[in-house]
Formats: C-alpha cells, sequence, structure tokens
C-alpha cells in the first residue's frame, strides 16, 4: 500500500469514525428517550390492567353475593343448619354455577369440608382451605384444583350464615383466553398471561395474541415468578420491526403464591422505525462524508505525494545513469529542502563520478603500460642478446658468423613473432565485435565446445574428462553463437589449466524459466576468496602464460548479451562458473 | 214414617249409583296403551325381552323357583342329569309348537358358556346332562339367558311370552299382546317401549304424562319419593362394579385399587344414601354372609400394596357417558386412587376407547344367590359358577373372586320403576314381566 493510499484510506477512517460516531450518540439518545417513554407507558398499561383484573374480581364477588342472598343457598344453609344430609347437594354447585356463570364453584360446610364442586364434583368430602384458614378473604385469584390440573381463577368467597350454621361459598372464573379477551387492549400494545402451574414452564400455559413461543418469554416469567417483574425486548415475528418491549407483573392468589404473569408488551415498531430513519440518514452523510473524503484525501494525498513521487522518478533516472537529472519542486516546505538536496546531492555525485572515471582510466592506462611493459620486456630481451650475439659475431670467421647469423635471424624471427602475437591479442580486446544475434540452443553451443575439447582434453598426460548434461526442454537464447563459443572455450581451457593433475569437467545446462543457465564446473585446485574477487579484470591472470583478457572478454561478451556470469569456487574444492542468459523473444523448442 | 223410609231408599239408590260406577273402574280389564321407558336401546332392554320370552322356569323375589315353559322336572345321577317335562300346546309367536326338540336346538344354539355338558330334547322333554352336579339348575335356567327365544330373518325376536314384536329399533320397540298366550292374553292390548332415554327425561315424561313405568335408579328414589310418584320397588336390586382389564395383571396394583375405593362415600353421597357398600358381589339380604367379607376399603393397606408394585401404568377408567351418576362415581374412583398413588383418569366409554377399567352397574339377574352370582359372572367374565351346592360353598367361592379383584364390586343399589296413575296393579311391576299383569285404567 502506497502513501496515497494509506493517507486516503486514513482520511476515510477518521470520517467514518467521526460520522459514526455521532449517529451513534444521536441514535442512542433517541433510544433512551423512547425508552423512557414506553417504561412509562408500560407502567400506565400494567397498571391498568391490575385495574381491570380487580374489577372482574369484583365483579365475580358482586355476582357472588347475589348467589348467597338468594333462595337457593339460604335455602340450602337452612338445611345444614336443620342437620340436613349434605350428599342432597352434591349436583347441587353445578346447576348454580352454570346459571351465574361461574367456571368454579364450592360449597364449603363450616368445617371445611366440600359438600359440592362445580370444578371438580367428585371432589365431596375433602377439605378445602376456607378464607379463616390463612386465605385473603373476599376477593383474589385462587387456584382451583382439577383431576388432571390446577387452574387460575379469578376468585371470591362469601360466608352464608343462618342462625349458628355457617355454609361458605367459593366462586371463580377461569382466566383464560375468553377472560383475556374480554379485556380492552389497546393499539400497539399486547397482553399475555402465564398461569404458573408447577415448576416447568410449558407453552400451553401462555395465553395470548398473537401466539409468541414461551421461550422468548421465559426470562421475563421466570424472573416475575421469583418476585424480580422485569421488562425485555421481544420478537413478535421474523420482521425485525415486529418486536416488542415487555413488561412483567406478577400477580399472586389469596395464599400470596404467585399464580400469574400478566405479560405486557408494547410495540418497539415507532422506535425501530425511527433509529431506522436515524441510521439511514447517518449512513447517508456518512456516504457523503466518506466521499468527500476520498475527493479531499485524494486532494492532498496528491499535494503531498507529487514532489516524493518527483524525487522517486529522479532517483530511478539517476541509477539509470542520467547524471544530469534534477528535480524542479519549487516549494519552500519540507519537502522543497529535500529536493534541493536531492539536486545537491545528483550534483555531488556527478562530480564524483567524473573524477572517479578519470581516476580509474588513469590506474586502467598505468595498468596497461605496466602489462605493455611485462609482455613486451620478455621478447625484447632476447632480441637484445641476440642483436648483441649477431655484433659479436661479426668478429668472428665467416663460417660461424653465418650460423650464428642464421640463428640469430630465426631467433629475431620468432620473438618478433611473440611481439605480434601480443600486439594481436591487445588488438583484438580494443575491437570486441559487436554480437550478431541470432536464435541459439545452448544445449548446441555446449555441445559443440565439449566436443572440440574432449579429444584434446583426454590425451594429455593426465587426462581430463568432460561431462555433459544438457537440459530435456532446450532453452534457445539470442546470441552471438561464435562469441558464446568463445566464451565456453576459454572457460573450457582454463579448467583444463586449472587441473594440471587430470579430473573432470562438467557441462550442464539448465532452463530457468525466463534464462537459459550454463554452467561449467571442475575438480581443479579452486580460488581463493581474493583471486576470484579479481577474476574478471582484465590483464588479472593466475596462470603462468596469458594475457588475463580470456575472462574479461568473456564478461564482456555475456554483458553485451545483456547475460551475467558469476564464479563460486573455493580452495580445494573446484571451480564454477554459471552464466546466465536471457531469453527475451526467442521461444523454447520442444 | 213411611216417607222416611222412602226418603232413606231413595238416598241409597242414589249412593247406590253413585258407588257401581266406581267400582267399575277398579276391576280389571282388557285394553289401552302402557309406555315405558328406559335407559337402555328399546331393542336390547330387559323389558322387551322378559314380555317376549319365556324360560324353562321362573324365580320368584323370594328365590323360589317355579315352573313356567316346563311343568315339572326331575334330577337324576345326583344332579348330574335333568330332565324337564314342556308344558303341552305352547306355540311360539310364529305359531311353531314349543317341543323338547325345539327347546334343545334353542338352548344348543343360543350360548356358548353353558352349565351343561349335552342338551338333548324329545317329543315333551328336554333332558340336560351336566360333568359334574348341578343342583340348581331349575333356577339357572330361569335366566333370561336361557330363554327359549328365536330371532326371525329380520332379528326380530320371536318368544312364547305375553307379547309380541311389531316393531323394534333402537329407540322405540312396539309390542301386541299374544291373544293366543298359552297362561292366558295380557291386559294391556300394548307396549310401547322408548329406549336410550336417561332417567332424568324419563322423570319429566312421566311428570307431563307423556309415559306410564318409568325406571328409578337407585339415587333418584330419594328425589322420587320426595316427588310423591307412585313408586314400586323392583325385585331384582343393581350392583356397581368395577371390572378391571386382563392387562392389568399384578394383583396387588388389582387389590390396591380396590381397598382405595371409598364405598361408603359412593353410597351416601353419589347414591344418595339409597345404597349400601358392597363387600360382596352378592347382597348381605341375598346370601345372609355378606359380613363375613373383610371391610372393602382400607388406605393404608392399598398404599402398601401399591408401594410394592413395580410397575403402574395410567390408568383409566370408562363410564357410561348417559349416566351422569356413573361419571361422578368415576371421578370420584379416579380421585382416590390419587389418593393411593395411582394415576387414574375417568373418561366416557365409546367403541374407539379401551379402558384399563370400566365402571358397570349392573342388574342383580335373580333372587337365587348362586344363580345370580352364576349369571353375573357369565356375563362379565364368561365364567361359570356352577357347583355351589350350598351357601357355603358359593362364599368360598366368590371369596376366592373377590380376592382376585378382577371384578371389584362397590354399592348395592335398590331398584324401582315409578308409574302414572293410569296403571293398575302397580305392585305387580315388582317383577320384570308384571307389565303383563297391569291394566290402564284412561282417566276420565
Amino acid at each position: 500500500m502506497n502513501l496515497r493510499q494509506r493517507l486516503l484510506l486514513m482520511f476515510a477512517v477518521v470520517v467514518i469514525l467521526v460520522v459514526g460516531s455521532v449517529s451513534w450518540i444521536v441514535a442512542n439518545r433517541a433510544r433512551r428517550a423512547f425508552d423512557q417513554v414506553e417504561q412509562q407507558r408500560t407502567a400506565a398499561l400494567a397498571s391498568q390492567y391490575r385495574t381491570e383484573f380487580e374489577r372482574q374480581v369484583q365483579e365475580v364477588a358482586r355476582d357472588l353475593s347475589r348467589l348467597s342472598s338468594g333462595e337457593r343457598m339460604q335455602r340450602i344453609a337452612l338445611e345444614l343448619s336443620r342437620g340436613g344430609d349434605t350428599s342432597a347437594f352434591v349436583n347441587e354447585a353445578a346447576s348454580v354455577a352454570q346459571e351465574y356463570g361461574f367456571d368454579f364453584l364450592d360449597l364449603i360446610a363450616a368445617d371445611g369440608t366440600i359438600i359440592s364442586s362445580a370444578e371438580w364434583p367428585a371432589h365431596f368430602g375433602y377439605r378445602f382451605a376456607l378464607p379463616t384458614e390463612g386465605r385473603q378473604a373476599g376477593a383474589s385469584l385462587h387456584v382451583f384444583e382439577l383431576p388432571t390440573r390446577s387452574a387460575v381463577a379469578l376468585a371470591a368467597s362469601q360466608k352464608v350464615s343462618i342462625g349458628e350454621t355457617s355454609m361458605y361459598l367459593v366462586a371463580g372464573r377461569s382466566v383464560d383466553r375468553a377472560l383475556l379477551q374480554s379485556f380492552v387492549v389497546g393499539q400497539s400494545s399486547y397482553l399475555w398471561i402465564y398461569l404458573i402451574q408447577g415448576n416447568q414452564l410449558t407453552q400451553a400455559n401462555l395465553l395470548g395474541d398473537p401466539t409468541i413461543d414461551l421461550s422468548k418469554v421465559s426470562a421475563l416469567v421466570k424472573s416475575a415468578e421469583a418476585g424480580s417483574e422485569t421488562s425485555g425486548a421481544v420478537q413478535l415475528s421474523p420482521d425485525r420491526f415486529d418486536t416488542a418491549t415487555v413488561q412483567s407483573v406478577l400477580l399472586r392468589d389469596d395464599l400470596s403464591r404467585p399464580a400469574v404473569v400478566l405479560l405486557i408488551g408494547t410495540s418497539r415498531r415507532p422506535l425501530l422505525e425511527l433509529q431506522q430513519q436515524i441510521r439511514a440518514a447517518a449512513f447517508g452523510i456518512a456516504g457523503v462524508g466518506i466521499l468527500l473524503a476520498v475527493i479531499a484525501s485524494l486532494w492532498l494525498a496528491a499535494r503531498f505525494t507529487r514532489p516524493i513521487e518527483q524525487l522517486a522518478a529522479a532517483s530511478r533516472e539517476l541509477a539509470a545513469g542520467h547524471w544530469d537529472t534534477r528535480v524542479d519542486i519549487d516549494s519552500n516546505d519540507e519537502v522543497g529542502e529535500l529536493a534541493q538536496a536531492f539536486n545537491s546531492m545528483v550534483s555531488d555525485l556527478a562530480e564524483n563520478r567524473d573524477r572517479l572515471v578519470q581516476v580509474e582510466r588513469v590506474a586502467a592506462w598505468r595498468e596497461l603500460a605496466r602489462r605493455l611493459a611485462h609482455e613486451l620486456k620478455n621478447p625484447l630481451f632476447p632480441l637484445q642478446l641476440t642483436v648483441e650475439n649477431l655484433s659479436k659475431a661479426k668478429r668472428l670467421a665467416p663460417q660461424e658468423f653465418d650460423e650464428i647469423f642464421k640463428e640469430s635471424t630465426e631467433t629475431l624471427l620468432a620473438e618478433i613473432g611473440n611481439l605480434k602475437t601480443i600486439i594481436g591479442r591487445f588488438s583484438d580486446f580494443s575491437k570486441m565485435p559487436k554480437p550478431q544475434l541470432q536464435s541459439v540452443s545452448l544445449n548446441e553451443a555446449v555441445s559443440r565446445a565439449a566436443n572440440l575439447y574432449q579429444a584434446q582434453a583426454s590425451q594429455l598426460a593426465k587426462p581430463v574428462t568432460l561431462n555433459v548434461q544438457l537440459a530435456d526442454s532446450v532453452p534457445v537464447v539470442l546470441a552471438d553463437p561464435e562469441l558464446l563459443h568463445r566464451v565456453l572455450s576459454n572457460l573450457v581451457l582454463n579448467a583444463i589449466d586449472a587441473m594440471p593433475d587430470g579430473g573432470s569437467i562438467a557441462l550442464r545446462v539448465r532452463d530457468d524459466v525466463e534464462r537459459g543457465v550454463i554452467e561449467v564446473s571442475d575438480t581443479g585446485c579452486g580460488l581463493t576468496p581474493e583471486e576470484r574477487d579479481r577474476l574478471f579484470t582484465p590483464y588479472y591472470t593466475t596462470k603462468g602464460h596469458g594475457t588475463g583478457l580470456g575472462l574479461a572478454v568473456a564478461q564482456s561478451v555475456i554483458s553485451d548479451h545483456h547475460g551475467s556470469i558469476s564464479v563460486q569456487s573455493e580452495p580445494g574444492h573446484g571451480t564454477t562458473f554459471t552464466i546466465h542468459l536471457p531469453k527475451r523473444a526467442a521461444e523454447t523448442k520442444a | 214414617m213411611r216417607r222416611m223410609r222412602s226418603t232413606c231408599l231413595a238416598i241409597n239408590a242414589v249412593l247406590l249409583l253413585a258407588v257401581v260406577p266406581s267400582a267399575a273402574r277398579t276391576r280389571p280389564h282388557y285394553g289401552g296403551v302402557i309406555r315405558l321407558q328406559t335407559r337402555a336401546t328399546a331393542l336390547e332392554s330387559d323389558q322387551l325381552r322378559s314380555l317376549v320370552a319365556e324360560s324353562l322356569t321362573l324365580l320368584d323375589g323370594r328365590g323360589q323357583v317355579h315352573p313356567l315353559l316346563a311343568d315339572h322336572w326331575e334330577s337324576q345321577n345326583g344332579g348330574r342329569k335333568w330332565q324337564f317335562a314342556i308344558h303341552p300346546h305352547v306355540s311360539m309367536h310364529d305359531e311353531t309348537l314349543v317341543t323338547g326338540a325345539l327347546v334343545a336346538q334353542i338352548l344348543t344354539a343360543n350360548r356358548a358358556v353353558v352349565p351343561w355338558r349335552r342338551v338333548q330334547g324329545a317329543e315333551s322333554t328336554v333332558t340336560f346332562e351336566c360333568d359334574s352336579p348341578v343342583s340348581n339348575l331349575p333356577a339357572l335356567l330361569a335366566s333370561g339367558d336361557f330363554a327359549i327365544v328365536k330371532r326371525n330373518d329380520d332379528g326380530v325376536l320371536i318368544g312364547t311370552g305375553p307379547f309380541r314384536v311389531v316393531t323394534a329399533a333402537m329407540t322405540n320397540a312396539t309390542l301386541e299382546a299374544n291373544a293366543n298366550y298359552w297362561h292366558g292374553r295380557a291386559y294391556v292390548d300394548r307396549v310401547e317401549i322408548a329406549g336410550s332415554r336417561p332417567v332424568r327425561a324419563q322423570l319429566l315424561d312421566l311428570g307431563v304424562g307423556r309415559s306410564d313405568v318409568v325406571e328409578v335408579p337407585g339415587e333418584f328414589l330419594r328425589r322420587a319419593q320426595q316427588d310423591h310418584l307412585r313408586i314400586t320397588d323392583s325385585a331384582v336390586g343393581e350392583l356397581v362394579l368395577v371390572s378391571v382389564a386382563p392387562s392389568i395383571t399384578d394383583p396387588n396394583l388389582r387389590r390396591a385399587i380396590s381397598l382405595g375405593i371409598d364405598r361408603a362415600a359412593l353410597a351416601n353421597v353419589v347414591f344418595q344414601k339409597q345404597g349400601q357398600p358392597a363387600s360382596g358381589f352378592l347382597p348381605n339380604a341375598m346370601t345372609g354372609y355378606g359380613m363375613l367379607f373383610p371391610p372393602a376399603f382400607d388406605i393404608a393397606q392399598a398404599r402398601d400394596l401399591r408401594s410394592r408394585t413395580s410397575y403402574i401404568p395410567v390408568l383409566t377408567i370408562g363410564y357410561d357417558a348417559a349416566d351422569p351418576t356413573m361419571q361422578l362415581a368415576a371421578e370420584r374412583i379416579a380421585l382416590n386412587a390419587r389418593d393411593i398413588g395411582i394415576t387414574m383418569q375417568a373418561m366416557p366409554q365409546n367403541q374407539s376407547f379401551s379402558p384399563t377399567l370400566r365402571l358397570l352397574r349392573v342388574s342383580l339377574p335373580a333372587s337365587d344367590p348362586a344363580a345370580c352370582l352364576s349369571e353375573l359372572l357369565r356375563d362379565l367374565a364368561g365364567q361359570n359358577i356352577l357347583a355351589a351346592s350350598d351357601l357355603g360353598e358359593l362364599y368360598q367361592q366368590e371369596r376366592e373372586l373377590l380376592e382376585q379383584s378382577q371384578l371389584i364390586p362397590l354399592v348395592h343399589l335398590p331398584a324401582a320403576v315409578a308409574s302414572s296413575d293410569r296403571v293398575r296393579d302397580r305392585e305387580k311391576l315388582r317383577e320384570p314381566r308384571g307389565v303383563a299383569d297391569v291394566w290402564i285404567e284412561e282417566r276420565r
């Protein structure tokens, strides 16, 4: 990631954070405000439903009062006061309950035994906990026992007395769906009732519309049952807006046991819709902000990075050898100073380079002169001696002079020949031809060199073997075949020279994707690190004979082919020369 | 003085004129229709069967055996062989003469469970051969199960009784007097039987004059008396009992259920103090040994037995949905079961529901103890109790049956009928076939 992208990202993140934070704060404040309103509304609803429950209970109490003062109950009480048989009234409660619209009605003797039960006729004779036995007298919730379950009811109790004989009536109306439907539930509000029966929560005990899964409100019911009335959000349907804030309200029965949990809900749709609007606005603002941020950051990044990019480009130009490269930045800030420093540095570098070139040139000439002197010195000395001999021989007899003259002449010619050879080599080096590029198979080039020197190497006093390992897929490069052959010949001859005691030379060809690779390894004595470093220096040689130009020429040739040549060697472990030649446009032949 | 004598004669004459029609109204006479109602279906009701069909013998309310289609009988080989002489000139409703051969044929075809090994008929006699002595065979043959009756192609009963079937369906049946009845024609011309009528509906119909004879089960007796109905106690009572399905194989569980049922509460409250808690199948008044049976309600022992039961399934007790009293009793029994730790659910019986227990109300079919128990068990359990030659042996057999707790007796109930004031000689209604002996006097 470049500097411009980083700057862009940084600006974007900052803007998003700022816009997001603002949106969150606004949404949070709005939600809190709504929650507060909802709590007030839910509290009002809870109060309303409590009142409604109480009203229903009072209605039961009124009806029961009407029943107890009626002729039928008075007659039964009178019968009982006269010691009448209670069994005659065993079916009384059922018919009376139907008449008065009670779901539950128990006629109870003064001793607490049930005379007649509408909801469980077979329960006669069993004991019923009377209001005097710990129950709250009057109207309240009551849990009636049924054959297979218990049922919660809005209940009232009444004492009917004739003389000193008393009878109790306990009547109730079931807390069920019908009762729930009689409650007026406002728009955007809900009412569910959970009937507490047993230790386990069951779906069947959850009444109300819309039907919801018990698991959604079980926590509220449990906490209410434990005495803690709490509220929470409940998802009513897959529609994400269809949620409600539900408040639990615990109602206890006449023995102060948890009997019913009212779950009063208010729709969260308005809040969620407002939140949605706020969120949409925030996203819109954030989007615009980000767009502006991108534009601004693009402009700013461009402003900040353009001089740096100019500097980078100038550096690349400089690296490519354009010593006249300059940066044209006209600013007074740090970047401007940097540009001036760069320009100054380039000027210094150019001056130093020129100086260095001059120094190297002088050094090269000196080396050349030293080498020429060394090379020329050898043939000149025999020449001098021969000429001096000839001068001395003038004084000898003509026959002897002729012999000496003949020998001297031969010697002179031979040495002059040597001089010519030396001069020729220097001439060749100075006149290195330009490569004539054509497609060359490296396998063929290596095979050619190997074949040329195979016989020679094997006929040495200490023979040298040549091993050729060609590539399976033949690398083809653009090269001058003759120059390449000259390089390989030089490397092979050097290797032969490096193994006076015999050995082996390995010629390997490899295909390295974009380049062809040739390796020439010998098993000779190897090179010291100093020798290795100076190996490609012109006129440097480790041999007793030679001009020291072979490897310099090889490097020059390979360089002219845009390739590279390197050497790996350690003393006693042989030497390996590696040539990399680019394939360029040439294709690999199968 | 003469004027005074004349005046007295005139007054006497007027009084005589006033009294004579009154006396004429109380004299039995033929004619009229009597309307009966029953809780059972009309087709299967005891009334219909008892008026249409007759057996070889007849048991009276005191348990005495009387000849009916059989004139007389004698036993041989210590009660292993019995020969009954058929009353001559008795014809069935389809004019078929009743002979020993016909009796043997009907008895052989009618029942799968019979107390004899072989029955053979001759012209005027029928002979029963038994594997073991059956000393009370004449009493057993009084049972309606051994009535000499057959069905025609339409399934209509054809017997020898005082009435023959005109129409018969589930809810209504009409009988007409058999003019050629061998024992003399019945007084009423026709009997109309309305079946499947709940007791409350029957009483209402009687009250508004839509019925002449209705059933009054024990639990309604007090109310009927309070309402001053004309009650005639029935000679045969009823037994409320629980039949345990064979799938309940654990005797401890069956015994626990039996001991856990509060029969006194059932008798006193559910059956309105008209019944007697039953510790045996037969009422003490019939056998005299009823008090020898141990108390039937012992909740502590019931809990102990239940605790010894390894697996207790959820039990169901079925009751007749048309009988609210039986529903209440079933729910009470379920409540009693809960008290000893057994989960039991009371459910109305229907064809698709097979409860583990059935609450039944059955008529005690005969006044002879052995015959009654025999018929009871034959009907309820397909068992044959024949060997009881005396009460001691019958007691042992009944005790063994009680210990099995496959059938659990609960309450003995009286039964009665209530009749309208059209029905005369209503005391004859004590017997099921007494309708043939009453007569109707229309109101003027």
